[in-house]
């Protein structure tokens, strides 16, 4: 099977991505909004506790880690095509995909994973710019980088791989707006997205860091702000078979969904 | 029309927008659930914080209850019973204002009743049961969480009427809007106390976000009827500055030609 069409539809859905610019940046800015927003919360928090460290994380610390787990948030991680598996499968457009020459679930990879990283890293260069002015630079050197970058991607192909899963149960269930808003929000904060898992109860830590959310958003960001090469191989290691589980998963689910897929008129 | 019409149109509306939810169950319950489910994470994301510090500049976790439950009150009545009042953009932008402007209703009100999204009941249920929880169980701090629970739910209306109708000028395809109400609505879930300043100036005048929930917890926390007086003129303010760009915008509404079917 030749790959070359699925690089094709990724440079297609990228450029379309582009086309409309305004979306993107509207919602870099509204992320950028959200960090003055943190900025001023953890201030009040750090200038009440008379303290400059809070569970391992200094004011700066904690205001990178949030710019990045914010940043790969805002990926859209296939959120989008999410909507539209659903979408499709409620309006029966999903009989144009089954009999397409291409394989659905790497179409659907090779479609959002590049809009993705372009969405994460613009949202970074405005966030990262608003705090860099507020707080000041990370310290951190250029060897780290490419490890947390790696952790980034996985991240983003972790959060489109739950999303796929979530989108094929559409089969079954028509309306999956609801589980989209609870992944979400688990992702916010059991994730860590909103606050490292550091500055939770023990117990909830233990819960926290078993489930697959906190691989999206808290390991990457934790290791950016605290970097070490052990737990840089745990994180990735983890993040690749929770990718495994899922697309397989998602896999499973499309090929029984699509046997059973019935459209109504033309 | 007259005032008795008016609310006649408006009662009609809403009735027929709780046969509609009715009618579909399972999305109703999904969506109802979801939201209530939804709404709750932010409580134990809140949570988390005050186990590990006991108060934000003065706020405690109890403050925070009372600020989510006027939030997702408000919110949750104003998206199920005046479900447009977010998506005022898409309207102008995809010409389907025409259908308003031919009927001899008045156009905004018609515009804000004719969508409901059924999620807004889970918002709405989650923050009455959060209300039973943290209020005073005394008549008079019922009343007034009810009274400041309209108040705010009619300036987060306005303030969506202004926002929408701001495309009206500048044209655009709706993004602009979604990034300022969702701004607006992440404003107000947070401590009002931390913002300082002239930042907090602003968001008392300019923009009010101050009032949809920072203002009403002051209130319920001090009964102080200088409060409840601002209360009362930034929810006046809101209303005819809503109106009033609307309508401005409105004399420059050109159509499209988008042919829509209003069902």
């Amino acid at each position: 099977m030749s790959y070359s069409k699925y690089f094709f539809i990724a440079k297609i859905e990228i450029l379309s991505a582009f086309a409309y610019y305004i979306n993107i940046l509207s919602s870099s800015v509204f992320i950028t909004f959200l960090l003055f927003i943190f900025y001023n919360l953890w201030k009040a928090v750090y200038l009440a506790s008379a303290v400059t460290s809070i569970s391992g994380f200094t004011l700066v610390g904690l205001l990178w880690y949030l710019t990045l787990s914010e940043s790969i948030w805002n990926s859209g991680s296939g959120r989008t095509a999410v909507i539209k598996i659903s979408d499709d499968v409620k309006s029966g457009n999903i009989a144009y995909y089954l009999n397409k020459p291409y394989n659905f679930v790497v179409y659907h990879f090779s479609s959002t994973t590049g809009t993705a990283i372009i969405r994460s890293v613009i949202t970074f260069a405005f966030a990262g710019t608003l705090i860099y002015f507020l707080v000041g630079p990370l310290k951190i050197t250029l060897f780290e980088i490419p490890f947390v970058l790696l952790s980034v991607l996985l991240a983003i192909i972790l959060a489109i791989s739950m999303n796929f899963l979530i989108g094929v149960t559409a089969f079954w269930i028509e309306d999956i707006s609801a589980f989209r808003w609870i992944q979400d929000k688990l992702i916010f904060v059991l994730g860590g997205m909103l606050i490292p898992l550091s500055f939770f109860p023990l117990f909830l830590q233990k819960i926290a860091l078993v489930l697959p959310f906190s691989y999206v958003a808290y390991a990457p960001a934790y290791m950016f702000v605290n970097f070490s090469v052990s737990f840089f191989v745990e994180t990735v290691l983890i993040q690749i078979l929770w990718i495994t589980l899922f697309v397989a998963g998602a896999s499973l689910l499309y090929n029984l969904g699509a046997k059973r897929v019935s459209i109504n008129g033309g | 029309m007259g005032v008795k019409g008016f609310i006649e149109f408006i009662v009609a509306y809403m009735k027929v927008n709780i046969q509609a939810a009715m009618e579909y169950r399972s999305s109703f319950i999904i969506r109802a659930v979801g939201m209530f489910l939804n709404d709750a994470v932010w409580i134990i994301f809140w949570a988390i914080i005050f186990l590990k510090f006991q108060s934000i500049n003065g706020w405690s976790f109890n403050e925070i209850l009372l600020l989510f439950s006027f939030i997702t009150t408000g919110f949750g009545f104003a998206t199920f019973f005046f479900g447009n009042w977010q998506k005022i953009a898409d309207v102008i932008i995809n010409g389907k204002l025409d259908y308003y402007l031919t009927l001899p209703k008045p156009i905004l009100a018609h515009l804000l009743v004719s969508r409901s999204e059924i999620s807004g009941l889970g918002d709405f249920a989650f923050g009455v049961i959060l209300a039973l929880f943290v209020l005073p169980h005394t008549l008079y701090a019922v009343g007034l969480y009810i009274l400041l629970t309209i108040m705010s739910m009619i300036i987060l209306v306005s303030v969506g009427v202004a926002i929408g109708s701001l495309t009206f000028f500048i044209g655009g395809t709706g993004d602009l809007q979604d990034t300022i109400i969702n701004s607006v609505i992440a404003i107000s879930t947070y401590p009002f106390s931390i913002f300082e300043g002239y930042l907090r100036i602003i968001l008392l005048t300019a923009v009010p976000i101050g009032f949809l929930t920072g203002i009403p917890v002051e209130i319920l926390q001090s009964f102080n009827p200088t409060l409840i007086f601002y209360m009362v003129i930034a929810t006046i303010a809101a209303v005819i500055a809503a109106i009033t760009i609307f309508k401005i915008g409105l004399r420059r509404y050109e159509s499209g030609n988008l042919i829509n079917v209003q069902v």
